[in-house]
């Protein structure tokens, strides 16, 4: 009966009563259990992973979580509007072949503006049909997650094209070595950056607080004034342009644009990073630094069992059982502190 | 068992039946016993609790304390399917069934008659149309999908799935509300040969005539508790507008209103719509001057809300002469409204009105926010001040405006709300209902302050269902009534009896 | 006692665009696109084409099925395609360890039923997104194959009963064949179209689709409808990855690859909408059979299977725009 007195509950004159001391402790923990994950994770390494400390494990830990950490973020901001964006590894695969055509005739940097602006088109697309079309986010997505790779792979015949151009390449290759030996890679800077641009972005900015506010009530949101369709819109264009920087990234690790490989299953896990880093997906919540755990915390957990000896099959059974898990936990924690 | 009728058993009797919602004690020790070939009515204000009896009846609840007897056994209903297993059949108060499917299947969802797994596809259509024949729809066509049908249509397809089970008692929730006359009758005459089956009937209706035209008997709850039992015949309908809205008994002094009687202001009009029209409003007419509250009253389902939703542009495809001040039509959308000087204090908070989990600062500049930017970025300073003065003005009571909203007690979110409107400085404010449940406190201090907006220069629409408000706050009150502006009540005439008078309908203001 | 005419302007006898679109829509544009495929093609119309046209469809077609109750009734399924690979794992290793095929396609049925009943529980008891708990179970599952697999394909008999199941040719008229795979895919099918119109299962599946909350209220026994759901989604799909191994004589934990895309898009070109309550099985086989059409067409013209998948998410784009348009103009 549980569904129909959530789904009738008296709505007038109902007066919300203070939360209690214990549902404030399941939602701090819903709200922190992901960092607490990736200590754990990283404490066990040290443990069990020989070299885990040793500077060129770790910053391959952060030059590989690269890719995940854009999709996420993108990923998070849909969600944050109860959206859902399952194309992004079709759009990653896109931006790698925009930058494989054009980066000998236009130079490097305009390859990659340009891969931008076609994975932000991607995005128009998805966020035109969703907002306008009203049509379902997994819906309207789906047809771009089945079609976009397909016309990555039209666009260069499917072909693996090797780039040969070195200063794009050092954006992802490149390191940066630091006193004491620590060697940092260039793209942990940028994902740095740009999960902190977008912090302050969801933050500071009326776009983070429309953003928001759609998603925790579009009605409100329209009542305080919001052209709500134009925001739903935006964020499906900044998800698309973040998958664009994840393909562009990956494109430029291996020196080479791929439509078949580039991004392929990346939504599984951005998806994942964002309801294990305790984000509800019921929209309205937003947290950069809990997404980008929340990557870390997916790619450590693959990390682990792979750098252990543990083969491929039983990594993947483990992170899908981890990941229902996680969710689990956290609808129970975010349950627990609706209802009481 | 108390039974005034010895020998007869009760088809229903319960007692004593509580029920608590998040922070809202929804039922209040509710007694209510059904005989046999009884028709009950049940009535009482938007929120009474009347909808949660019923459902607590239905099976769509659970009680949290006090006892159902179903013809005198002790029962725990645990499901609707449970209910109609004990006998009772509920019409819910929307139409609870699958528009896409067609009639038939409606009528016998969940019981369908078989033959092994297999529904008896044929007889399932033939058994639906001798229902129909037998109400006399026989022009419904029973292989047609149920959104085809006008809702009017669709509800006696409700009624006679509820009526055609069999069952002992037979629970109407706002039967009536999008029937028509014609319809209404058959109701009647459906309900009339249920009693004289010897099976019961509980109505609930805000369309107060009718109550007369079928019930003996009348239950009237006010907040959740019961504030009477007992005949209806010898009760008026003013009696009962009375009891229902609680101005009879003492409890009007406890009353304090934070409102001041002001002079009306005679000036030229901020808002003036007339004959205005929309899906959900036939016609509405008002007008409200600078420095005025000008009140909008009518019982549930009357066109209040859809009235101001269409006046802040809520409402597509509205029609009809009106605009605010200075401007050439009405606005067309919340944008454009508030844009234009408009603000609305929405009706339903939760629904409507908060953003859950987001901050009480977040909450109470929600629609300034957007002019609140330095170079694009917004001014934290700025924000601050603006929520730190209107937390003081308005004595919003937190810990810390950083809480989530829902933290709040109802009464302070709704100040949050105001705020949220009067940051924009509006020069008119639509306020739908913006006491409702909220503490006496709250309640004083959100009225003086919409006497201190007014004696400022707002004009202000005050929509409410509390006639004290209308009474003390409003120098000129506009009632509804079946979706059209049916009266304006000024000076001596806007008095208690004629406001009862008026939303009961105006063709019965002659007692 | 005869009501008002006014109470019954409303009601039309005549079909809405979107309803004439949602029966219609699929076989005509099957049957045009044949024709002029036809026209455009050398024997395209021929009894060796349109039968491996048929038997291509078998697998996600079966899938499709289960899929089909699932959309209607507001859920989804992504974990199919994990679930047939793993159901062609399992029969290989049945098989291989001397179990008479039959049984060892009924075992891997039910592993496939317990798999989408797990996944069922998930989501009516844990009241977790469809979404998100498939999609763990798409990822788990395919681990699930590769470990039973040890990553390897497991061979099955190339002759005898097991390669019969997965290829024999049951009807041939004048080249037209009819292949085990093809029969099972049609009586599937067919049972799936009579299941959904004629039993209780069926009106609830439909209804609570429609309006949960509502079904709830007439009676319907929402969580056990749900749960039933599951297990045929996830039987059904393990029925076809047993097919499929026994056609390819061999257990592939690779197998079925994106089944999921495919059997949605199917079942969403058919013509049930992804909103739940509305959709038809019969509008699903010609969804998946619209889809394969189109990428043999495309195969023929001499274009790769890139341009398969551009043209078939183009294709799922349109129908889902006319189908949204189309919808909100009836309503």
């Amino acid at each position: 009966m549980s569904l129909l007195d959530s789904l009738s509950l008296v709505s007038d004159g109902s007066e919300k009563h203070q939360r209690s001391n214990r549902t404030s402790i399941a939602d701090v923990a819903r709200r922190n259990g992901v960092f607490i994950g990736v200590a754990a994770l990283v404490l066990l390494n040290i443990i069990i992973t020989p070299n885990f400390l040793a500077w060129t494990t770790l910053r391959l830990q952060l030059q590989q979580a690269t890719p995940l950490v854009f999709a996420a973020l993108g990923m998070a901001l849909v969600v944050t509007t109860k959206g859902i964006d399952i194309s992004v590894g079709a759009v990653m695969a896109i931006a790698s072949v925009v930058v494989g055509l054009t980066i000998t005739t236009v130079g490097w940097p305009f390859a990659i503006v340009l891969a931008l602006l076609a994975a932000g088109l991607c995005g128009a697309l998805n966020g035109a049909l969703v907002a306008y079309l009203r049509i379902q986010p997994i819906v309207a997505t789906l047809a771009f997650l089945v079609g976009g790779r397909g016309l990555a792979s039209v666009l260069v015949d499917g072909e693996f094209r090797t780039l040969d151009n070195d200063a794009f390449a050092l954006f992802g290759r490149k390191f940066y070595t630091l006193p004491f030996g620590a060697s940092v890679p260039l793209s942990a800077f940028v994902w740095v950056a740009v999960a902190m641009f977008i912090a302050w972005m969801m933050r500071s900015t009326p776009l983070g607080f429309k953003v928001r506010a759609v998603g925790a009530n579009e009605i409100a949101a329209r009542l305080s004034g919001y052209r709500t369709k134009s925001t739903i819109l935006s964020v499906y264009v900044m998800c698309g342009v973040l998958a664009g920087l994840a393909g562009v990234f990956v494109t430029s690790l291996q020196s080479a644009s791929d439509a078949t490989q580039v991004g392929n299953l990346v939504e599984l896990d951005a998806i994942a990073a964002v309801v294990v880093g305790g984000t509800t997906l019921r929209g309205g919540e937003f947290s950069a630094s809990r997404t980008v755990a929340g990557a870390h915390f997916v790619l450590l957990a693959e990390s682990t069992l792979l750098r252990n000896n543990v083969d491929t099959a039983l990594t993947q059974l483990i992170t899908g059982l981890l990941i229902l898990s996680a969710v689990l936990l956290a609808s129970r924690l975010s349950t627990s502190s609706r209802e009481s | 068992m108390t039974n005034s009728n010895p020998g007869v058993t009760p088809i229903l009797e319960i007692a004593s039946i509580q029920k608590r919602f998040p922070g809202v004690l929804a039922l209040d020790g509710v007694d209510m016993r059904i005989m046999p070939g009884e028709a009950r009515s049940l009535i009482g204000q938007n929120g009474c609790g009347k909808s949660t009896l019923i459902k607590v009846i239905a099976g769509v609840h659970k009680k949290d304390a006090g006892s159902i007897r179903v013809l005198g056994q002790e029962v725990d209903v645990r499901s609707p399917s449970h209910a109609v297993d004990l006998g009772i059949s509920t019409i819910h108060q929307e139409v609870n069934l699958i528009p896409n499917r067609s009639v038939a299947e409606n009528l016998f969802l969940a019981r369908e008659p078989k033959l092994g797994p297999f529904i008896r596809q044929k007889h399932v259509v033939s058994e639906a149309s001798n229902l129909l024949m037998q109400y006399g729809l026989d022009h419904i066509d029973p292989k047609m999908p149920l959104h085809r049908l006008s809702i009017a249509l669709r509800q006696m397809v409700a009624i006679i799935r509820a009526v055609s089970q069999d069952a002992q008692l037979v629970i109407m929730d706002e039967p009536t509300s999008s029937l028509e006359a014609a319809e209404v009758e058959q109701l009647f005459s459906i309900s009339r040969q249920l009693l004289r089956e010897g099976r019961s009937v509980l109505f609930v209706s805000h369309r107060l005539d009718e109550l007369y035209e079928v019930c003996t008997t009348c239950t009237i709850l006010r907040d959740g508790k019961l504030v009477y039992d007992g005949d209806l015949h010898p009760m008026s309908k003013n009696e009962l507008v009375a009891t229902m809205v609680g101005r009879d008994s003492a409890n009007v002094d406890e009353q304090a209103t934070g409102f001041r009687k002001r002079p009306s202001m005679g000036d030229e009009p901020l808002l003036k719509v007339d004959n205005l029209q929309s899906s959900d409003l036939e016609s509405g007419t008002i007008q409200v001057g600078a420095g005025e509250i000008v009140g909008l009253a009518g019982l549930l389902g009357s066109g209040r809300t859809e009235f101001a939703e269409a006046l802040f542009g809520l409402t597509k495809g509205t029609r009809g002469d009106g605009a605010l001040e200075g401007q050439e039509a009405l606005p067309k959308s919340p944008t454009e409204a508030l844009a234009q000087g408009m603000a609305l204090v929405p009706e339903d908070r939760r629904e409507q009105g908060i953003l859950p989990g987001q901050s009480v600062r977040d909450n109470l500049v929600a629609a300034i926010m957007p002019t609140l930017t330095k170079r694009g970025v917004v001014d934290k300073a700025e924000v601050d001040r603006i929520v730190e003065k209107f937390v003081k003005e308005l004595g919003i009571k937190l810990s810390s405006v950083d809480q989530p909203i829902e933290t709040l007690s109802g009464g302070n979110q709704q100040k949050v709300i105001l705020a949220r409107c009067l940051s924009l400085d509006p020069k008119i404010l639509i306020a739908d209902e913006p006491t409702r449940g909220i503490d006496v406190g709250a309640k004083f201090e959100i009225q003086s302050r919409i006497s201190d907006l007014a004696d400022d220069g707002m004009a202000v629409l005050l929509i409410s269902s509390e006639l004290e408000e209308l009474l003390e706050g409003t120098e000129r009150t506009v009632v509804m009534h079946e979706r059209r502006s049916v009266a304006e009540l000024t000076g001596d005439s806007l008095t208690e009896n004629r406001l009862i008078d008026m939303m009961a309908g105006p063709e019965s203001s002659t007692q | 006692m005869s009501l008002s005419m006014s109470s019954f302007t409303r009601t039309s006898q005549s079909r809405s665009a979107a309803d004439l679109g949602q029966t219609f829509g699929p076989p005509a544009t099957l049957v045009l696109l044949i024709l002029v495929a036809g026209i455009s093609f050398d024997n395209f119309l021929g009894g060796a084409n349109l039968s491996s046209v048929a038997e291509r469809s078998a697998f996600v077609g079966i899938i499709a099925v289960g899929m089909t109750y699932l959309i209607i009734s507001g859920g989804i399924d992504l974990a199919v395609g994990s679930v047939a690979a793993l159901s062609g794992v399992t029969v290989a290793r049945f098989v291989e360890s001397g179990i008479h095929p039959f049984a060892a396609l009924g075992l891997s049925i039910a592993i496939g039923a317990i798999i989408g009943l797990i996944q069922g529980i998930a989501v009516v008891r844990g009241k977790l997104e469809p979404f998100i708990v498939t999609l763990a179970g798409l990822l788990s599952v395919r681990g699930l194959a590769l470990l039973i697999s040890d990553e390897q394909n497991i061979p099955l008999p190339n002759d005898g009963l097991a390669k019969s199941i997965g290829s024999a040719t049951l009807l041939s008229v004048g080249g037209y064949e009819i292949t085990v795979p093809t029969l099972i895919m049609l009586v599937t099918f067919a049972v799936g179209a009579w299941v959904l119109r004629r039993t209780s299962f069926g009106r609830s599946v439909f209804a609570i689709g429609d309006d949960e909350r509502s079904a709830c209220l007439l009676g319907v026994k929402v969580d056990r409808v749900k749960l039933q759901a599951y297990a045929t989604s996830g039987a059904l799909a393990a029925l076809a990855g047993g097919l499929l191994a026994f056609k390819l004589t061999i257990g592939r934990p690779f197998a079925a690859d994106a089944y999921e895309l495919q059997a949605i898009g199917a079942v969403v070109v058919g013509g049930t909408l992804l909103t739940g309550g509305r959709g038809t099985v019969v509008g699903s086989m010609f969804g998946t059979l619209l889809l394969v059409v189109i990428q043999t067409m495309i195969n023929r013209m001499g274009l790769n299977a890139f341009w398969q998948q551009l043209v078939s998410g183009l294709f799922l784009l349109v129908v889902v725009t006319i189908q949204t348009v189309l919808q909100r103009k009836s309503d």
